[in-house]
């Protein structure tokens, strides 16, 4: 079979396309895909390729692919496999001849079963990326963006030009662009059409927050500067992993008033401001450095 | 001389500074409550080896001998693996006399309202920091009948504890907040806990650790939220023996 490996990277409507396609599984089958992430956001996969365990990635990716088509209607029509998770781009660096290795090994193990691998990325223009970035840490108290050194922004190029290098050397690549995607109707119609050749009829909608979610406002970006002391607190000591904190059944509060929440709202602009003229400096000093030409 | 009798012994009782403190915080530190420390350390690494073979190391709640995933003792001492010793004062009459002499019962009563008589409910022995997020034991501890609201856990501090082995952690006042999550509403501990934290947050409450010396013993109340924290370094150990008392309920 044809798989399909939707790589990311973040900031690029993964969410919303993962939540789009579980809902719409039934439809994607009949028309000739199988998506097999369950729950919507799977992450194991890349999660054990980065824990350097190539086997147990093909072990998940068996069980998941045995799991769809014995409970999606309409699997035995499907001609293809997708799998989506942004976490492909979240690999060490540090630790990149091994991750490397392991996902060859990963490949390599598609290839035994059959499966022909194709990678599905998303290209968005890189400043936009960087800054939205930025933005959705800050808003989760992850404050090392915050400030005028473009040193995080620049790891950050360093990791993802790595990895969308070795993921587009690795065999074939689907190379989409996130600002035709979401120019005009809805993004995930327009992923399945371009990325997957599939025009499904009335495809189901999905909860309006899990958008909402991803999307960015001043008030959740103020909100992440004030709970950063708590929020980095109890994921360094208290077990409690930021995106957990931010699914709770309840939002966590800023622990100031109304007021003064609206004042540091006021803030987030000037913030914006920097996070875009860092991330530019940091696009600049990586072409310099590797000497690259880009259209910018 | 009768009325006033009467009303001497109306008055409230005075309440010791530690008292005060329990009452307020939901936690003290009896700091230095018991000399032995040495004594009981010696008591509990017998025990371990003595019941190396024995399926009764628990990982994630499931039980295993030592040898099933491969310890020795001096491994069991040195390489965090998340296991504890669950009901150890049930295999040592030598370390439950251990634990009877320091007559906790009496410290306990001292510190609750009523001045109730109090009774060791279950032990667990835990060579590391237990790593364990935000919780209550209120509704977690149930080996047999007691008045939840006199549950009372005791951390009986074997070695010292810092941020680089992961001290005791809790949440002050966290035994005032009455409404919370339960554990029985979630299919998963890490949803409950991360619920359970968001509530102390959003009560305006923040975790702070709580340092301990060997032989010191933190107290915690019953509803008082706490964890052990991840430490900064792995494999320093935090020995410490934690003991849950209660007042038998009525009949």
């Amino acid at each position: 079979m044809k798989v399909r490996l939707h790589v990311g990277p973040h900031r690029t409507g993964t969410t919303y396309i993962q939540y789009a396609a579980f809902a719409n599984r039934e439809a994607l089958a009949e028309a000739g895909v199988l998506f097999i992430n369950k729950p919507a956001q799977c992450v194991g996969i890349p999660r054990a390729l980065i824990a350097l365990d190539a086997e147990g990635a093909l072990g998940m990716f068996d069980q998941l692919l045995a799991e769809a088509r014995s409970e999606i209607a309409g699997a035995a029509k499907a001609q293809a496999v997708l799998y989506s998770s942004e976490v492909f781009f979240e690999a060490d660096p540090r630790q990149r001849p091994q991750y490397e290795a392991a996902y060859a090994k990963f490949l390599e193990g598609l290839g035994k079963r059959g499966h022909e691998v194709e990678i599905v990325f998303v290209e968005r223009d890189l400043e936009d990326l960087l800054t939205s970035n930025a933005l959705l840490q800050t808003s989760m108290g992850n404050l090392r963006y915050v400030g005028p050194s473009a040193t995080a922004f620049l790891e950050y190029v360093e990791t993802y030009s790595w990895l969308k290098s070795m993921y587009f050397a690795s065999g074939g690549t689907l190379h989409l662009d996130f600002a035709a995607l979401t120019a005009s109707g809805d993004l995930f119609a327009n992923f399945t059409k371009a990325g997957l050749g599939v025009s499904l009829a009335s495809p189901r909608s999905i909860d309006p927050s899990i958008d909402a979610r991803n999307s960015l406002t001043d008030r959740q970006v103020a909100r992440g500067l004030l709970l950063a002391p708590i929020v980095n607190w109890l994921e360094l000591f208290g077990s409690v992993p930021r995106f957990e904190l931010f699914n709770a059944a309840q939002p966590l509060r800023p622990p100031v008033s109304e007021a003064l929440l609206d004042e540091v709202v006021a803030n987030v602009p000037m913030l914006r401001d920097t996070f875009r003229a860092v991330a530019r400096n940091a696009i600049d000093s990586f072409v310099k450095h590797h000497g690259v030409a880009t259209a910018a | 001389m009768k009325a006033i009798a009467k009303r001497a012994r109306a008055e409230p009782p005075v309440l010791s500074p530690e008292a005060h403190r329990f009452a307020d915080e939901g936690y003290v530190n009896l700091r230095g409550a018991f000399a032995n420390v040495d004594a009981f350390n010696r008591v509990i690494e017998g025990i371990v080896r003595e019941n190396a073979s024995k399926p009764v190391f628990m990982r994630y709640e499931k039980f295993f001998t030592l040898d099933e995933v491969g310890f020795t003792y001096e491994k069991f001492a040195s390489t965090s693996y998340m296991l504890r010793l669950p009901e150890i004062h049930a295999l040592s009459a030598e370390l439950l006399g251990l634990i009877d002499a320091c007559r906790f019962e009496d410290r306990l009563a001292a510190l609750l309202p009523g001045a109730p008589r109090m009774e060791l409910l279950q032990s667990l022995y835990f060579p590391f920091s237990s790593n364990q997020a935000s919780h209550s034991d209120k509704y977690l501890v149930s080996p047999r009948p007691y008045k939840r609201e006199t549950l009372c856990g005791l951390c009986l501090a074997l070695d010292g504890s810092s941020r680089l082995n992961g001290a005791l952690f809790g949440w002050s006042g966290s035994h005032k907040v009455t409404v919370k999550p339960q554990l029985a509403d979630y299919p998963k501990y890490g949803d409950y806990s991360r619920d359970l934290s968001v509530t102390m947050a959003n009560a305006g409450l923040k975790p702070r650790f709580i340092y301990a010396e060997p032989g010191d013993v933190v107290v915690w109340a019953s509803d008082f939220v706490h964890g052990g924290a991840s430490p900064l370094v792995p494999n320093i150990p935090r020995r410490s023996l934690v003991l849950h008392y209660g007042a038998p309920a009525e009949r």
